[in-house]
C-alpha cells in the first residue's frame, strides 16, 4: 500500500506545483496558504507527510495520509476529480467515438466488509462494454474533433454498467460469497440447535431469519466518479481487472485471487438494466 | 431536650453549560431493491450515483483530466487496506491534537473484536483500562467501514454525557442523547439510560427498531435473564453488540453464560447443557481449559500490572491524628454506649446496623454523630443525652485542621472522600471559610448534575468533596490527590474511589492520604486494609477474587470483631486471621480464576 501512497502524494504536489523533498517514508513538503486551510492545518508550511503510521505517531507535526485517513479525505476534497471529459489522442483515420468511463465502487458485505474501485467502460454509440479499465490512461483534455455522435443517455450508460457489474460478481465473488454462506450456515446451525433444545419455535424462526438477513452476503455498488473519454478505436488499454483480494479469518493462509478471465470480461452484454429505476433518460 | 440541627451555607461557582443541539443524521444513499445472484449473495445499486453525475454535468462542474486522474487512484487508494484498522489511521490526527494515546492493548481489543470476534464482544477489562475508548474505536470502526449507520448505547443515567462527550471528543463521532420518545427512531447514533430504555413505552418502540450495533455499558447489570434489563437487551435487533463490565461474572456462572448468551446465543447450548457440561457449582466451573477457549471467541479481558499496561504509581500517605481531649471524650463515650447496645441488641434480636453506623461516624466527624445520636435520642432518652450534648460542642477536629493543612501544602486540586453527607456539609462549610472553593458530589445527584459538578470541579473549584465512591465510569483523571476523611469497611469501596483518578489517562503519580485517628477503629481498619490486605498495592481482579470468596460476610464479619473485642492484642489477632483466610480463599477462587 506505501507505494501508491507515495505516488499519488508525489503526482498531486507536481500537479499543485508544490515543491518537497523525500524523507524515510514520509516527504518534506511546503504548503501554500490554501492547502494549509484545506487541510485545517495551523502548523509551520514546512510539514511531513507520511503514509506510515508509526512515523506519524513519533513525529507531533507530521499528517497521515493512509487508507481513510482524515488528511486523505481532506486532501480528496481539494480534488475536483468527480467528473471530467478527454479524448486518447490518435493519429488514425476515422471518427473519435464516445465512451464512458465508470469509476464504480463494490462495498463486499457479510460479516466482514471490503471495498474496490471497479472502472468500467461503456460504448456511448451502440451500449456495448468496452470492458474494465486497468493501469494508466494517458488521455488528453477535452473533445476532439472529428467524433461521433452520443446515442446513448449516461443515465442509460450508467445501468448498462451496473448490469456489467453484475456479470462480474457472478463471475468473479462466488468464492467469497460461498464462504460468506458457510460460515453464516455454521452460525445459522448453533442457533437453530440452541433455540431447538429451548423449545422456542417462534423465537428460533424468528432469530434465524434475523442472521440471516444481517449476515447474508451482499455487494452495495455506488460510484466514485466517471469521465467521457473519446476513443478512435476500441481501447487497446482495456484489460480485465483481477477479483480483488479477500478477507480471510485470521491465521488462515491467503487463496491466491481467482485469475482473470479477459474473454469473460469483454463477453457483450445480454441483460437489460437491473431495474425499472435504470432504464429512464 | 430540643437540639436544632446545624445546616452550612455553602457557595456554588456559577457555570452555563451549552448542550449542542442534536446533529442532523447521515444521509442514506438511495439503492435499488437487492437482487440475488445464484443464490449465494445479494446485489443492489445507488440510484443516487447517477443522480449526482447528471447534476453535474447540467452544473459544468468538469474537472480537469489531471485531477480525475488523482481522484481515481485516491479513490483506489482509500479502499485498499482493510486488513489494516481503519480508526487509529483516521483518527490518528486528531487524536495528537486532543492528546489521546491509544494504548497497545486498546489496539489489539479493536483488531480482536473486528477481525475475530465479528463485532460481538463483552469487554470485559479490569476498572480504569479504558473500555469506553476500546468500545469507541470499535464503533468508529465500523462507521468508517459503513457496516454501522444505526446504533444504540444504554449506560446507567450518569455516564450518558459522559459518553456523549468523549465520542465526540475523541471520536469525531456526533450521538444524540435521547429526551423524548422520537429518538428511538430518528437518531442515528443514540445515547440512552438503561433504566429509561427499558420503560414503556420506550421499550416497545426499541424493540420494533433494527440497530446496527449496541452497546450496553456497566453489563453487569444484564447478568440475570429474568430482568428486564436483559430481556430487553435479548430483543434488541442488532448486528454487533458490545457488552462492557469489569465483573462478567461475581457470584455464579450462569451470570457469564447471561451475558454470551446475548452475544452468541447457541455458543454455550442451552444453560441444562452448560451446567452438565462446565458447572461443578455456582462458583466452580468444571472443564475450565474447554469454557476458556469457548470464552475467549466473545470475551477479552485486560488486567492492570500486565505488558504494556503501566498505570503511574500510588502513593500511599497514612495520616494519624491525635484526637482534641473533647472529641477522645466523645469518641471513648460512643464506643462504650456501642459495646454495651450491640450485645443487647444481639441478644435480643434487634437491628445492630445504627450502632455499626454510629461507631463509623464518629471516627469521620462528631457532625456526622450527632445527627445519628439526635435520632437515636428520640428512642432511647436521656442514655444519649450527653454524648448528644457533647457532640454539639465540638467544631473543629483534628482530622479537619490536619485536612486544612494538608490541602494548603498540596496546593492542587484533591478530592476527599467521605462516607457521611453531615461530613461533607462540614467539611465543605470549614474549606470555604479557609478560603478554598469547594464542590459537593452525591449520589443524589441527577445525571446532569453529576456532569455539571464534575466540570465546575475541572474548570474552577479546588477541592471536591464526594460521598459517592463513583462506582460507575465518572472520570477525574485531571486530579491525582485523593483524600480519605474516613476510611469505607468494604475495601472495594476504597479501591473505586481511588479508580476515579488512578485510571488509563493519568499521567501523573496518584497521591492517596488516608486520615486516621490514633487509638480508634479506623486505625484498626487501615491496619488490615493496608498492612494485611495490601489493598493498595492490589489489583482490582484480586480484590474480586477476596471480595468474591468473602461472599457477602465480609462487613458482617469486620463489625463482629470489631464491636466485640475489647482487648487490643486480642482484635489483632482476629483482624490477622480474617485477613489470611480472605486471601487464601481469594487466591484459590475458582471462578474469578476463570476469567
Amino acid at each position: 500500500m506505501d507505494a501508491p501512497i507515495e505516488d499519488f502524494l508525489q503526482r498531486y504536489l507536481a500537479c499543485r506545483g508544490l515543491s518537497w523533498q523525500g524523507r524515510e517514508k514520509a516527504l518534506e513538503v511546503e504548503l501554500s496558504a490554501e492547502l494549509a486551510e484545506a487541510l485545517a492545518w495551523q502548523g509551520p508550511a514546512r510539514v511531513l507527510w507520511t503514509w506510515d503510521l508509526d512515523t506519524a505517531l513519533s513525529n507531533p507535526g507530521a499528517l497521515l495520509f493512509a487508507p481513510k485517513s482524515q488528511s486523505l479525505e481532506r486532501l480528496m476534497g481539494t480534488i475536483n476529480g468527480f467528473i471530467t471529459c478527454g479524448h486518447i489522442p490518435s493519429s488514425a483515420d476515422g471518427l473519435f467515438r464516445p465512451h464512458f468511463l465508470w469509476l464504480f465502487h463494490l462495498c463486499y458485505q457479510a460479516r466482514e466488509s471490503w471495498e474496490q474501485i471497479l472502472p468500467v467502460v461503456v460504448d456511448l454509440v451502440d451500449g456495448s462494454i468496452a470492458g474494465i479499465l486497468e493501469g494508466d490512461l494517458d488521455g488528453r483534455p477535452g473533445a476532439p474533433q472529428p467524433r461521433e455522435k452520443r446515442r446513448l443517455s449516461f443515465r442509460r450508460a450508467y445501468w448498462r454498467g451496473c448490469v456489467f457489474v453484475k456479470q462480474y460478481l457472478t463471475e468473479r465473488a462466488k468464492p467469497w460469497a460461498q464462504r460468506a454462506r458457510e460460515d453464516l450456515k455454521r452460525r445459522l446451525s448453533d442457533l437453530e440447535a440452541y433455540f431447538a433444545e429451548l423449545g422456542d419455535e417462534e423465537k428460533k424462526q424468528t432469530r434465524l431469519e434475523e442472521e440471516s438477513l444481517r449476515f447474508s452476503p451482499r455487494v452495495l455498488v455506488s460510484l466514485r466518479g466517471g469521465a467521457l473519454i473519446y476513443w478512435k478505436h476500441p481501447p487497446n488499454a482495456l484489460a480485465a481487472c483481477e477479483f480483488p483480494a479477500q478477507p480471510l479469518p485470521i491465521g488462515e493462509a491467503r487463496a491466491g485471487a481467482p485469475g482473470p478471465s479477459h474473454a469473460a470480461a469483454q463477453e457483450p452484454l445480454a441483460h437489460n438494466p437491473p431495474s425499472p429505476a435504470g432504464g429512464g433518460e | 431536650m430540643d437540639i436544632p440541627l446545624k445546616t452550612f451555607p455553602i457557595t456554588v461557582p456559577i457555570m452555563t453549560f451549552n448542550w449542542d443541539a442534536p446533529p442532523a443524521g447521515p444521509a442514506q444513499e438511495d439503492f435499488t431493491e437487492e437482487e440475488l445472484i445464484d443464490d449465494l449473495f445479494a446485489v443492489k445499486f445507488s440510484r443516487d450515483a447517477i443522480k449526482d453525475v447528471i447534476t453535474a454535468i447540467r452544473q459544468g462542474r468538469w474537472g480537469t483530466w489531471a485531477d480525475f486522474k488523482l481522484a481515481w487512484l485516491a479513490h483506489g487508494i482509500n479502499t485498499k487496506g482493510w486488513e489494516d484498522l481503519h480508526c487509529p489511521r483516521s483518527l490518528g490526527e486528531h487524536w495528537r491534537k486532543v492528546g489521546v494515546v491509544p494504548y497497545p492493548h486498546q489496539l489489539d481489543v479493536l483488531k480482536t473484536v473486528v477481525q475475530k470476534m465479528h463485532g460481538r464482544a463483552i469487554l470485559a477489562d479490569e476498572v480504569g483500562l479504558g473500555k469506553t475508548i476500546e468500545a469507541g474505536m470499535i464503533l468508529k470502526e465500523y462507521i468508517l467501514r459503513g457496516m454501522v449507520h444505526r446504533a444504540l448505547i444504554l449506560t446507567p443515567s450518569s455516564l450518558c454525557y459522559q459518553w456523549y462527550s468523549e465520542l465526540r471528543e475523541k471520536f469525531l463521532i456526533t450521538p444524540w442523547l435521547q429526551r423524548s420518545d422520537k429518538d428511538w427512531e430518528r437518531a442515528p447514533i443514540l445515547i440512552a439510560s438503561l433504566d429509561t430504555a427499558k420503560r414503556s413505552p420506550h421499550r416497545e418502540i426499541i424493540l420494533s427498531q433494527e440497530y446496527d450495533m449496541l452497546i450496553v455499558d456497566e453489563a453487569h447489570k444484564l447478568k440475570n435473564d429474568r430482568t428486564q434489563n436483559w430481556q430487553l437487551a435479548n430483543g434488541i435487533k442488532k448486528k454487533f453488540c458490545l457488552l462492557l463490565t469489569a465483573t462478567p461474572v461475581q457470584n455464579d456462572l450462569k451470570e457469564l453464560y447471561n451475558l454470551i448468551t446475548l452475544l452468541e446465543p447457541g455458543l454455550l447450548g442451552t444453560y441444562r447443557a452448560f451446567r452438565e457440561q462446565f458447572v461443578a457449582n455456582h462458583r466452580t466451573p468444571k472443564n475450565v481449559e474447554e469454557l476458556r477457549h469457548l470464552l475467549e471467541r466473545t470475551m477479552i479481558r485486560n488486567r492492570r500490572g500486565v505488558e504494556g499496561i503501566r498505570l503511574p504509581k500510588r502513593v500511599v500517605n497514612n495520616q494519624v491524628i491525635e484526637l482534641l481531649p473533647e472529641e477522645r471524650l466523645l469518641y471513648d463515650g460512643v464506643k462504650e454506649f456501642v459495646q454495651g447496645e450491640y450485645h443487647r441488641c444481639l441478644s435480643s434480636g434487634g437491628n445492630p446496623l445504627p450502632l455499626i453506623t454510629l461507631q463509623r461516624e464518629v471516627c469521620s466527624s462528631a457532625h456526622a454523630a450527632y445527627y445519628t445520636l439526635a435520632k437515636m435520642q428520640q428512642s432511647r432518652g436521656s442514655q444519649v443525652t450527653p454524648l448528644l450534648e457533647l457532640a454539639a460542642t465540638i467544631d473543629k477536629g483534628a482530622k479537619l485542621l490536619m485536612l486544612e493543612d494538608l490541602v494548603k501544602s498540596l496546593g492542587e486540586k484533591v478530592i476527599i472522600f467521605t462516607e457521611y453527607r453531615a461530613t461533607q456539609e462540614y467539611l465543605r462549610y470549614h474549606l470555604e471559610q479557609a478560603g478554598f472553593l469547594t464542590v459537593g458530589f452525591d449520589g443524589s445527584l441527577s445525571p446532569g448534575k453529576k456532569e455539571w459538578i464534575r466540570r465546575q470541579f475541572q474548570e474552577h473549584a479546588d477541592i471536591m468533596v464526594s460521598t459517592e465512591c463513583g462506582g460507575e465510569g465518572l472520570n477525574f483523571q485531571f486530579c491525582r490527590n485523593v483524600v480519605n476523611f474516613d476510611l469505607p469497611w468494604n475495601p472495594m469501596r476504597l479501591e473505586q474511589r481511588i479508580g476515579r483518578v488512578h485510571r488509563l489517562g493519568q499521567r501523573r503519580d496518584v497521591n492517596i492520604f488516608n486520615l486516621v485517628t490514633r487509638n480508634t477503629i479506623e486505625e484498626h481498619i487501615l491496619y488490615l486494609l493496608h498492612e494485611k490486605i495490601g489493598m493498595f498495592e492490589m489489583v482490582v481482579g484480586e480484590l474480586d477474587a477476596i471480595l468474591g470468596a468473602a461472599d457477602g460476610i465480609w462487613e458482617s464479619s469486620l463489625a463482629e470483631i470489631l464491636l466485640t473485642t475489647r482487648d487490643a492484642t486480642e482484635l489483632r489477632a482476629k483482624l490477622d486471621s480474617l485477613a489470611r483466610e480472605l486471601l487464601s480463599k481469594g487466591r484459590e477462587d475458582p471462578l474469578i480464576s476463570l476469567i
